[in-house]
């Protein structure tokens, strides 16, 4: 591994990957679900990426100096392991995508109507490309900056709360059952999705005692945006018509003007493109370093280039917003079945491989 | 790969990057572009439907930027069957593009409003993200229509002032304002009937003359000056002011005074039984702003205390005959309690759940006036 990153590049990596553009229907799909108790759905969503990371993190430090890759293989076996490789690269492709397409819906609606949506997608992934082919570092410094940018859009909805939120849209709290959180806590993984890809970069950290740290501040984080995202959106439009908007984030920046600049999620959506297209850039990233480190080829650009049809072709795909929106769930899902059972899995094998290496050791 | 090869590359994808640039696509001229700043809706008379089925009448005013005209504002007014069959006919005898992004308000007709939902009839403005969720609206006595095309004196047309009355009524008058926004919100989230400004035509005016309710979204019930006034102050809607009243001492009127200043609200909310008790306490703070004894305000001790309390006196009357009204007569949430009623309930309140614990519970009303000075007159 000839290149590193450091803890606090995955740091915003993890970032990154996490927050894009699911915040932008979070509170809809967290009111959907449990109504007031929103916020309770983001704070419980965020115990399966924590659970993930914490394996994630264990396995890498029992095998340090090996990509993930590499792990997979030694410990799986080289064709299982190979499979496993092939699972994530899957979840990244389609992920990828589904970032991509539903950035894609945002701008349609808000920007560029009459732009075809393959345009669209094909000048967006050219982005994705092009920071992807940079490699690691390049990738690791681009997410730090380009979170700061994130900052800003996030405070212009702060008129909006000042002048409308009301806390009882908030009560009363704990209003729902067990269940509905538990289901709740399920319906925020597309939110979430992209916390998987530490397994893949926290090979390459600098200084591995950092790693767990960083993820779980990376992830805390993350919670607390998507707190702030929630909480101001549900206390502004109140549980029940948050459900009636498709991006009730954007929506919240409608509601007030400020002077000279006016309509706020114009100018929101332009910073938040930039931001929007990381989580993409990195799960394009995951794809492209696993296909290069199990067929062994030297280039990343070119397996890069390779994966950039493919994306395009599944974000193009779903024919209207519904199916774009089916497809986010579904990775949704995939990245929590694929967080938590793959690191296992891994650290399952990896604990018997190291008892029995110790006992072969012991009868030598 | 060789350095020359990059270069290639590199400059390659800026061309396809050109070629694809996605502004070609979404790129209007300036000079082909129209933008409404004032909708009126109605139903459409006979006489006005373009075609039999036809129900939708929508106005919509236009500013004229070209420089020979005759008109610097245009009234275009369509039928439809519904908003979108408007706009699109609205196209064929329209040579620029119609932008809605820059719409300022929204005139309902009362006969529309009296039996239509808001909600549908403002659905294409809700789902269409480049209309701001800060529109505000406004009912119109009579039709909307007749409104955007009324002459008014001082300004350039009736839509800049319709919008400039509405932007500024909450400033100066205790009247309200509702937004799309709001309107959607208190439908939807509270069950509680929006209050709309009504605006009237007189002696070549355009103007305020009170509020509108509008339960399930479609008017019922239209509020005078001064109901208006005390609706706002129980509701909390935040807004500026003046009262004149009478000032009294032992049952009897010692002078007339104005108030100027500010309203506040807050709910106490407590539970007897399955019996809901609110307090509702009206704060109102300000000056003293005009008064016609003259004579220095210092030299009645109590005088600042008497008007405090003949105003305290003045609004809790005003406000218990409108909660009884309330109660009585329309039976729904006029007073923006449905919010407080869900916070403190942990059932799911349908409305009519909220409606029938408001005619069933016990409002009483508090008020609280702070005269801070009496101005630079002592």
């Amino acid at each position: 591994m000839s290149y590193t990153i450091t803890s606090k590049q995955l740091l915003f990596t993890l970032i990154s990957s996490m927050l894009g553009v699911g915040i932008l229907s979070l509170p809809r799909v967290t009111a959907e679900a449990v109504g007031q108790d929103a916020w309770l759905a983001v704070i419980l969503g965020g115990i399966i990426p924590f659970v993930s990371i914490w394996l994630s993190n264990k396995v890498v430090s029992r095998h340090p100096g090996l990509s993930f890759a590499a792990i997979t293989e030694m410990l799986a076996g080289k064709w299982a392991g190979k499979l496993l490789s092939a699972a994530f690269v899957i979840y990244s492709i389609i992920a990828s995508a589904a970032i991509l397409r539903v950035f894609t819906e945002v701008i349609t609606m808000f920007l560029l109507p009459r732009t075809p949506i393959l345009v669209k997608i094909m000048l967006g992934l050219a982005v994705s490309a092009y920071m992807t082919s940079s490699g690691i570092k390049v990738l690791g410094r681009l997410n730090e900056f380009l979170f700061y940018v994130l900052l800003p859009p996030l405070f212009l909805s702060i008129p909006a709360v000042v002048k409308f939120a009301d806390l009882h849209y908030l009560m009363p709290v704990l209003n729902n059952s067990l269940t509905d959180y538990s289901k709740a806590a399920f319906t925020t993984g597309f939110a979430y999705s992209g916390f998987e890809t530490i397994i893949v970069f926290a090979p390459y950290v600098l200084k591995k005692k950092e790693t767990l740290k960083a993820a779980v501040m990376a992830l805390i984080i993350t919670i607390t945006i998507y707190l702030y995202a929630v909480i101001t959106t549900i206390t502004v439009f109140g549980s029940e018509l948050t459900q009636m908007f498709t991006w009730p984030a954007l929506r919240l920046l409608s509601v007030s003007e400020i002077p000279v600049l006016e309509r706020m999620e114009f100018v929101a959506i332009i910073a938040w493109i930039g931001v929007a297209i990381r989580p993409a850039s990195n799960q394009y990233f995951c794809a492209g370093l696993i296909i290069k480190d199990v067929f062994g080829i030297k280039s990343l650009s070119k397996v890069v280039a390779l994966l950039y049809p493919i994306i395009a072709a599944i974000a193009w795909y779903p024919k209207n917003i519904s199916i774009a929106i089916r497809l986010s769930d579904f990775v949704g899902m995939y990245s929590l079945i694929l967080g938590t059972a793959l690191p296992l899995l891994l650290l399952g094998l990896s604990l018997i491989r190291g008892k029995g290496r110790a006992r072969d050791e012991k009868n030598t | 790969m060789k350095k020359t090869h990059r270069y290639i590359l590199l400059f390659l994808a800026i061309i396809i990057n050109a070629l694809f640039l996605s502004g070609c696509w979404d790129q209007r001229e300036l000079d082909e572009l129209v933008v409404p700043f004032i909708i009126g809706y109605d139903y459409a008379n006979e006489e006005e439907k373009e075609q039999p089925d036809d129900r939708y009448l929508i106005s919509a005013g236009f500013p004229v930027f070209y420089e020979d005209t005759l008109k610097k504002y245009h009234v275009d007014i369509t039928s439809g069957s519904l908003d979108g069959e408007v706009i699109n006919r609205r196209n064929t005898h329209f040579g620029e593009q119609i932008i809605q992004g820059q719409l300022q308000i929204v005139v309902l007709g009362e006969e529309l409003i009296s039996n239509e939902n808001i909600m549908e009839l403002t659905d294409i403005l809700s789902r269409n993200p480049a209309v701001k969720g800060a529109i505000p609206m406004a009912v119109s006595a009579g039709r909307a229509a007749d409104m955007l095309n009324a002459p008014v004196k001082q300004y350039p047309n009736p839509g800049i002032y319709i919008q400039m009355l509405i932007k500024n009524i909450r400033r100066t008058n205790f009247f309200p304002t509702c937004s799309l926004f709001e309107s959607n919100r208190h439908i939807i989230s509270n069950h509680t009937a929006p209050l709309l400004p009504y605006i009237v035509q007189k002696d070549g005016n355009i103007m305020f003359a009170g509020s509108c309710l509008l339960n399930e979204g479609k008017r019922i019930e239209h509020l005078d000056r001064e109901e208006t006034e005390i609706a706002v102050m129980l509701r909390g809607i935040r807004s500026r002011g003046m009262i004149t009243f009478d000032v009294i001492e032992d049952n009897k009127i010692i002078d007339q005074v104005t108030f100027e200043g500010m309203n506040k609200r807050k709910v106490d909310v407590k539970k007897d039984g399955d019996r809901y008790i609110f307090n509702i306490l009206i704060k109102l703070s300000g000056r003293l702003f005009e008064r016609k004894k003259n004579e220095p305000v210092i030299d009645h001790k109590d005088f600042i205390k008497l008007s405090q309390k003949s105003l305290e006196d003045l609004i809790r009357k005003r406000a218990e005959d409108f909660v009884a009204k309330v109660q009585e007569e329309y039976g729904f949430d006029a007073l923006e309690l449905g919010m407080e009623i869900k916070g403190h309930s942990r059932e799911k309140l349908s409305k009519e759940d909220i409606d029938k614990i408001i005619q069933e519970s016990e409002i009483n009303v508090e008020v609280k006036v702070q005269i801070e000075n009496a101005g630079g007159k002592i």
